[in-house]
Formats: structure tokens, sequence, C-alpha cells
């Protein structure tokens, strides 16, 4: 049997582990299949949703975008592979995905406590990279009763600020961590852009919005635009309704959503409710679930808002091409593979870990 | 629904807040709209009917402004946009005042000083007004504002006694608590102290259980004297706790608790919800409210209010340890 190459250097492990990535997606794999399947099939996540990410990852996951993510990256003197946990959320088909990849072409070892929500897919490709043994790969599982006593060198996750300390204190007492255990926390929960009418992307913003019923925090939550508020409610109703048509929602409206829509009716306040989401005319917040706003502002209003709002905001889009300091709207659920989350690289974390 | 009927003892509770909810959603086009779109018309009870957010008195005009005696306003830093109460009918509101203090209290006992700014510089605040209201009503003539910054006249606690009266200290929380810093003083041991919420201050935040403590040893009182009001802008009736921390309502007056995430669904007893009110006194603009306080109901009726409801915000990616 031939030796496999196994790569030393970060820029070998970019090289590889995209060529694995490419080889995961582009061959028929029975189990690949059977786990987009079994997601479909126990309601975790719409079929659309779960092609979407995939059809994200192999456009966006290659050798050559991790080459462009490594360029430039070293490994510490002296490299000593260190144990990294990964929490999985289960609120979008593959998150954290990128924590994985950055796990891996750090050199260290990946642990994974999976989402009960989302225990098939990512497993899978976890198997296939487990399988092909050129990749530090522990256990992962979606019973965190499995990792008690691994004192893991090195946490990943995100969360709320005070859910992180629930989350802390938990895996203390089961000695998933430790006080050396070193924590790369995220805490953002939703995005901003700021959208004017005549510069078009009206698909881009409805994708943003009701993309994974609004669940990710690169999800807009919060519309600034010059334009009058109700007229970019109107159009973004009809482009709403064309993205539902052909990616309707898992889940059903909720209760409180219905609530808070007759609220808006009563006061005469302009809303619409499409899917589970509301959108609605008003004064910004990132607070409400499901709920998005859309508020008369300028650029600089926007960004006042985002300082004010603390950690909370992931991203700053607009549909201004090349505007420094946002992102381009058209990326919201497809940026990257070395974007940063919270803006910290994972990769340059895990590399600097000591 | 004619209003001598919201203080009629002989009507069942349910009888009339049937007839209100007819009333009102024929008569106040917020609520109808909100009713409407909800499409919770059938023959409600208190823990079904559709309770309105108490936003909508900032958030639209409920009532009547331009057949209203007078309007109150919620307290608000310059600039921020508050919640207008137009009262339509006076009366309702001192009979309320006046026939809620006494199914509590025995009025014609007590002195009411008031330790707030007065009346004619705040004519527009619905606590302000009841404490103006509960003077008027003193026929000894004893009850009065007190002056702001000032400790109580020994001369008027030794009146009040001599007059053979209790003393009702009311104030809201952060000025007595100020008072009870700078101008301590032993009152007599059948005095009240009756604060009416508001324990957020510029200075700092405290415990209603440590307010009282607070209070109770400035004034040299029994914790158990010290007693709180519950009561809002956009109410024109009023809960109270005995020194407890359990608040009971007048007949007229009915709360439930509500499930934030469904608010049209009642909570058992002894679960965390926000606290809906039926208060038929708001005849004349919207009987019933969703308020942003949570609180917890005991299974006779009496509630706990456990300050504002301030929900997670668990939007975006979030790993929560007993979902994942």
């Amino acid at each position: 049997m031939m030796n496999k190459f196994k790569p030393h250097t970060i820029q070998e492990r970019a090289q590889l582990l995209g060529e694995l990535v490419q080889t995961w997606l582009s061959t028929e794999r029975p189990s690949l299949k059977n786990a987009i399947t079994k997601t479909v099939e126990q309601g975790l996540f719409t079929a659309h949703d779960i092609q979407f990410a995939l059809d994200h990852i192999k456009a966006s996951v290659g050798p050559e975008s991790l080459q462009k993510w490594a360029l430039d990256k070293k490994q510490l003197k002296g490299f000593n592979p260190k144990s990294v946990l990964c929490l999985h959320a289960g609120n979008l088909p593959l998150v954290g995905f990128q924590d994985i990849i950055a796990t891996l072409l750090s050199g260290h070892r990946y642990f994974g406590k999976l989402s009960r929500k989302d225990p098939f897919i990512l497993k899978d490709f976890l198997d296939f990279i487990q399988e092909d043994n050129r990749f530090l790969v522990g256990k992962y599982s979606t019973d965190l009763t499995d990792f008690s006593g691994l004192k893991t060198d090195v946490l990943l996750f995100s969360g709320s600020e005070s859910g992180s300390i629930e989350v802390e204190n938990r895996l203390n007492e089961m000695e998933v961590i430790n006080p050396k255990t070193k924590q790369l926390i995220r805490t953002a929960h939703a995005s901003v852009v700021w959208f004017e009418d005549a510069l078009g992307g009206w698909e881009s913003l409805a994708e943003s919005i009701f993309r994974y019923e609004g669940r990710g925090c690169r999800s807009v939550a919060v519309i600034f635009t010059p334009n009058e508020p109700e007229d970019i409610l109107e159009r973004l109703r009809i482009e709403g309704e064309k993205f539902i048509q052909i990616n309707p929602p898992l889940t059903p409206v909720s209760e409180e959503i219905r609530f808070r829509f007759a609220y808006n009716q009563a006061i005469e306040r302009a809303s619409f409710n499409l899917g589970n989401m509301l959108i609605e005319v008003g004064n910004p917040s990132l607070k409400k679930d499901h709920v998005v706003t859309i508020s008369r502002g300028s650029m600089e209003d926007a960004r006042e808002f985002i300082k004010q709002s603390g950690n909370a905001v992931q991203a700053f889009y607009s549909n201004i091409e090349g505007l420094i300091q946002t992102e381009p709207l058209s990326e919201a659920q497809t940026p990257p593979i070395y974007w940063k989350p919270d803006g910290v690289d994972p990769l340059e974390f895990l590399l600097n870990v000591d | 629904m004619h209003p001598e009927l919201i203080f009629a003892d002989h009507i069942p509770f349910e009888e009339k807040l049937r007839a209100m909810f007819q009333y009102q959603t024929e008569n106040e086009p917020v609520y109808r709209r909100f009713v409407e779109a909800l499409g919770a018309f059938d023959a409600p009870d208190v823990d079904t009917i559709p309770l309105l957010p108490v936003e909508a008195f900032r958030d639209a005009i409920i009532g009547q402004p331009k057949s209203a005696e007078i309007y109150f306003q919620s307290s608000g830093t310059t600039g921020m946009v508050r919640s207008t109460h137009y009262v339509k009918d006076t009366a309702i509101y001192r009979e309320s005042i006046l026939k809620g203090m006494n199914y509590f209290y025995l009025l014609k006992d007590f002195v009411v000083l008031g330790y707030t700014p007065g009346y004619s510089e705040n004519p527009h605040s619905s606590l302000i007004w009841m404490i103006h209201c509960l003077i008027n009503a003193d026929e000894t003539g004893l009850s009065c504002f007190l002056r702001l910054g000032e400790s109580i006249p020994l001369k008027k606690i030794e009146e009040i006694q001599a007059a053979g009266k209790r003393i009702m200290l009311f104030g809201a929380a952060f000025g007595l608590m100020d008072m009870a810093e700078q101008f301590p003083v032993q009152l007599p041991e059948d005095a009240i102290i009756m604060e009416t919420g508001g324990m957020k201050t510029h200075r700092r935040e405290v415990s209603r259980d440590a307010m009282h403590e607070a209070l109770a040893h400035a004034f040299g009182l029994p914790k158990a004297n010290v007693h709180s009001e519950y009561g809002m802008t956009e109410l024109l009736s009023q809960a109270f706790s005995d020194g407890s921390m359990w608040f009971s309502a007048p007949p007229w007056m009915r709360v439930t608790i509500r499930n934030p995430e469904n608010p049209l669904q009642a909570l058992s007893p002894e679960t965390e919800g926000l606290i809906g009110i039926i208060d038929l006194a708001n005849i004349h603009s919207c009987s019933f409210l969703l308020t942003g306080d949570k609180g917890i109901c005991a299974k006779d009726g009496r509630f706990q209010v456990l300050g504002r409801y301030e929900p997670e915000n668990l939007r975006g990616c979030n790993f929560l340890i007993d979902d994942e």
C-alpha cells in the first residue's frame, strides 16, 4: 500500500484540506446523501438551506481559498498540537464548519460537541477526514458527557454573554475545561445593513434576511436607509415573497410574532409578516428574534447604532460596491472561509495558542 | 358600559369584563384593531382576553384627547417619547383612588404626607395627582406635600399624633431613599411608608427588599410598616402590598401572568412571566393591558413584581448548554 503524503506545514495542510473538502462534496458519497436525507426527514433543516450551505462550501473552500487564508501564517516555534474543543450551535446547517477547518489547518487536534439539531452532516465530513487519517481528529459527539475530563487546551464557541457563563460553569464542573483552557467565545447576534434603493441588490437583501429563517449571526436584523422606510418595506415584501416561494420556511410563525404583528396593526405601524419573520418600520433593535426593523438613517446613524450595540453586531453590510468598513451585502450568507467572526480570525487565534 | 358598573359590587367581575370588552372593541380603535388582527373576538375571560402592550400609550393615541379632562404622562428624559394617558373623566380616577385605598386601609385614620414634587409643578404625573387627591380628601387638613430636600418637621409629626391620626408617608422609591439617607427621623410606630416603585436611580439600583430594609431602619419602623404601591401612568387603579412582597388588587382590577412567548396564554400560579392587568377603571382608554414587568401570581390572585422583563437575546449562533 502506497504511503499517503502527510502535510507538515500550514500551507501543505491548506492544499490537502482544500482538496479533501472538494472530494467530500464532489463524489456521490452515499453517506453524505444519507446524512442530508436524515436531517431533512427529522425536520431539522430544510433541503434548500442544506443545499445552500453545501453549495457555498463547495464554492468557497478549496486549495486556493485555504492557501489564501494560510498566506503569511506560521506556526509557533516548537509547535506542539493542542486539543481544541468546538461547541457547535445548531441554528444553521453546518454551523461551525469554519472552526473545524481552522483547527485542522492549525495542526491542532479537533474535538467537536456536535449539535443535536445538526448531528449528521458535520459528522459525515469528520468521518471522511478521520478515515483519510492525515489530520488530527479526536472525539466528536452530540453528547457533552463524552468530553468529561477532557481538560481541553482550547475551547471555541458562540453564545450570548450570560449563556456563556452558564456554559463555562458546566464545562468546568465536568472538567471539560480547566482554568488553563484558552477560550475564543463569540457573542455577536445579528447584522446591520445600510441600503439605498437606487443602488439595487434587492435579491441579496431578501437573501440576507430570509435565508435560514433569519437565524444566523450574519443575518440582517436592522436596515438603515436614506429612503422612505415604508417604500423599502413594500419592495422587500415583494422580494421576500419571491424568496419564500422558492425557499419555504421550516417553522411556522410563532405566537410571539403573531402577537407583535397584531400590535403593529393596532398602532398602525407599517409591517408585514412573511414566513416566521416580521419586518417592521421602526426604531432599530437587535433584541427580538425573527424581527427585522427598517429605519430611516444615514450611514453615520448606522455606525452609531453599531457602536452603541457593543458586541451584538456581527457584520455591517452595504449595497454600495467597495465601500470601506462595510462588507458587500451579497456576501451576507456567503462569506469567504477566512471571514472573521466577531472580528477575530480563528486560524490566527489557534496558531498563537502556546 | 356605564361607568357606575366599574365599582358595582353586585355584578360578577367576569360579567363586567365581557361588557367592557364589548364596549372597548366598539369604541377604542387601537384596541379594536388589535383584537381584529388577533382574530380574538370570542367571549373572553380573565385568562384569555387579549392584553394590549402598555407601549401603545406611547406608540399611539389611546382614548379621546379632545374630550379629555386631563392627561397624564410617564416620566422620562428630554427627547424621550413618553406615554400619554388621556383621562376623560377624572371623577372615575378619584373614585378608584379613594375606593382602592379604603379597600386596603382605613383612610380616615391617616394623614398623607407626599414626598414628591408638588402638584402644581407636575400636573401630568398620575402619581402626584393621586397623592394630591388623597391630600384633598383629608378633612383634617393635615395632609400635605412635604418640601423636598428637607426633613419631616417634628411639629408636623406632633400635630398628627395629637389629632389621633397615623402617618402615611408616600413617595417614589428613589426619593424616599434620598430622604432616608439625608433626613432620617423617628416616625410614630403606627406610621406607614408607602413606596411607589421606581427603584432605578441615577446613583444605584437596589432590590425592593433591601430598600424596605433601609427605609424601615431610617424611620425607626418595623419592616412590615413599609408598604408598596403598584401603579403606572397607563392605569387608573393601583395594587398594594402590606409589607410583604405580595401585591393585592382592588375588586375592579385583576392581574394575570402571561407567557412572554405567547401573551394570549395565562401561566399557572408561581410561574414567572409578564404581568397582565385588567383595570376596569380605564373605561375610556383601554382596560386590558400587558406590562413589561416580570412577575408571578399566587393561587389567591396576589402577585409579586420581579423587575423588568428583559428577555435573553438568543438570536444568532448561540450554544445553549441544555438545547444543543
